[in-house]
């Protein structure tokens, strides 16, 4: 069978974004999102461990009983984001320490264990991994669009750049995450409902036009 | 059941699967921490810039058990460094009594002077256990810890632990104290014991 790539992309940005269509992912969602850059930072450990998890996981699909395989997913989850913490603490220590506890928390991220049940094992390793890589640059995005969003508010910065001296310190605080994430939600929600209904309208009016073109072409 | 039927049993294949897939994943690990685990030299010299602000050539200690305050805590690291004529000593130590008995462990600069020590130069937050709202801790409740003056140090300091007074937000429950830093919460019971902790090495017993 055929890979669809790009309705694996449009899945894994748009069409089932992992945080604003499938709310999947929230710990990390709401309690990272003070800074863009920690948006950049979580977003890029998943994407790692997406890609490499369901690699690994498509690749041992056959292998692996059915009655075991969530520990089998968890354990080959889990090595990775050890890997993903031994990274950034040997590269990136300012990122590792301002992720903190959220890092090993990855091992229990609902996007990745989701992603494994119902992607990885079932396709290919090549489809897999183009999964991983769409679902975690859409949960990248999210989560670099929220922190924008909350530190441009919160703090007058973005990416650590001062913007100005006002500041709403509500989208700094835990009250602030949750009203930025049902916003978003909200927002992205019309936006991908906007674009699927004219989707369809447009859909809809080609199949009309050709079907005016069939009957006049049968009455000719 | 008899030996053959065993090895052709679903749950025989289940915990060789598991097993294989553990071994090849601790494999991979074991090969990745040796390249990629950060050296001890590497760790200090974070350490060093994170609390001293640039980097300096320091030298680990010996920890004297006899000389760590057990009930308050423990000093787990111990260095010396000398910098522009000054000797420094640092410690991460890690206070105990926090909210649910957690802990908070700490970085504590100590500067001395014709050596002597004078002051807690710089107090840096290392890590939390069950602390919660020490994330919220600015940096201006850490630099309370280097206000002292050098005769209040000399007095012999112990920051006050215990329940806060609502009246001034100050502790008072604490013994041995002449000076207090005060916290909103149980939370700064466990960071001013880490610092205790280190003035008690310093300087002895305060009693």
């Amino acid at each position: 069978m055929k890979t669809d790539f790009k309705k694996i992309a449009m899945d894994g940005v748009i069409t089932s974004n992992p945080t604003f269509k499938l709310v999947l992912g929230t710990c990390p969602t709401l309690a990272l999102t003070t800074l863009a850059m920690n948006g950049i930072g979580m977003g890029a450990a998943v994407t790692f461990v997406l890609i490499c998890s369901n690699v690994f996981i498509s690749l041992l699909r056959n292998v692996i009983p059915d009655k075991v395989r969530i520990p089998a997913f968890v354990l080959i989850i889990a090595t990775f984001v050890t890997i993903v913490r031994l990274v950034l603490d040997k590269f990136l220590p300012s990122i590792y320490e301002s992720l903190g506890l959220y890092l090993p928390l990855i091992v229990v991220n609902c996007i990745i264990l989701a992603r494994a049940e119902s992607f990885a094992s079932k396709n290919g390793p090549l489809a897999s991994a183009a999964d991983g890589l769409f679902m975690g640059i859409g949960f990248t995005l999210a989560l670099t669009l929220m922190g924008a969003f909350r530190e441009i508010l919160g703090a007058g910065s973005v990416f650590g750049v001062k913007l100005w001296d006002f500041k709403i310190e509500f989208f700094a605080s835990s009250a602030g995450a949750f009203f930025t994430f049902g916003l978003f939600i909200a927002v992205f929600g019309f936006i991908s409902y906007t674009l699927h209904t004219k989707h369809k309208i447009k859909a809809y009016r080609l199949k009309t036009a050709e079907t005016a073109q069939t009957q006049t072409a049968e009455e000719v | 059941m008899k030996k053959n039927n065993l090895f052709k049993t679903e749950a025989f294949k289940c915990v060789i699967v598991l097993f294989l897939i553990t071994v090849l994943m601790c494999g991979l690990l074991a090969i990745l921490n040796d390249v990629l685990s950060v050296p001890q030299e590497e760790r200090l010299n974070r350490a060093v810039m994170k609390v001293y602000g640039k980097s300096v050539e320091a030298t680990a200690k010996e920890i004297d058990p006899a000389r760590v305050a057990e009930d308050l805590g423990s000093v787990d690291e111990y260095y010396a460094f000398t910098d522009e004529g000054f000797s420094y000593e640092l410690f991460k130590s890690t206070g105990s009594n926090g909210y649910k008995n957690g802990t908070v462990t700490m970085w504590i600069l100590i500067k001395y002077e014709d050596g002597e020590a004078v002051s807690v130069k710089k107090a840096v937050l290392d890590s939390y256990e069950k602390q919660t709202l020490m994330s919220s801790f600015g940096e201006e409740f850490f630099d309370r810890y280097t206000s002292l003056t050098k005769d209040q140090l000399k007095d012999g300091v112990l920051f006050k632990t215990g329940k806060p007074n609502i009246d001034n937000n100050a502790f008072f429950d604490g013994n041995d104290v002449q000076h207090a830093v005060s916290g909103a919460t149980r939370s700064s019971n466990a960071a001013n014991n880490a610092v205790n902790v280190v003035l008690l090495y310093v300087w002895g017993d305060l009693s």
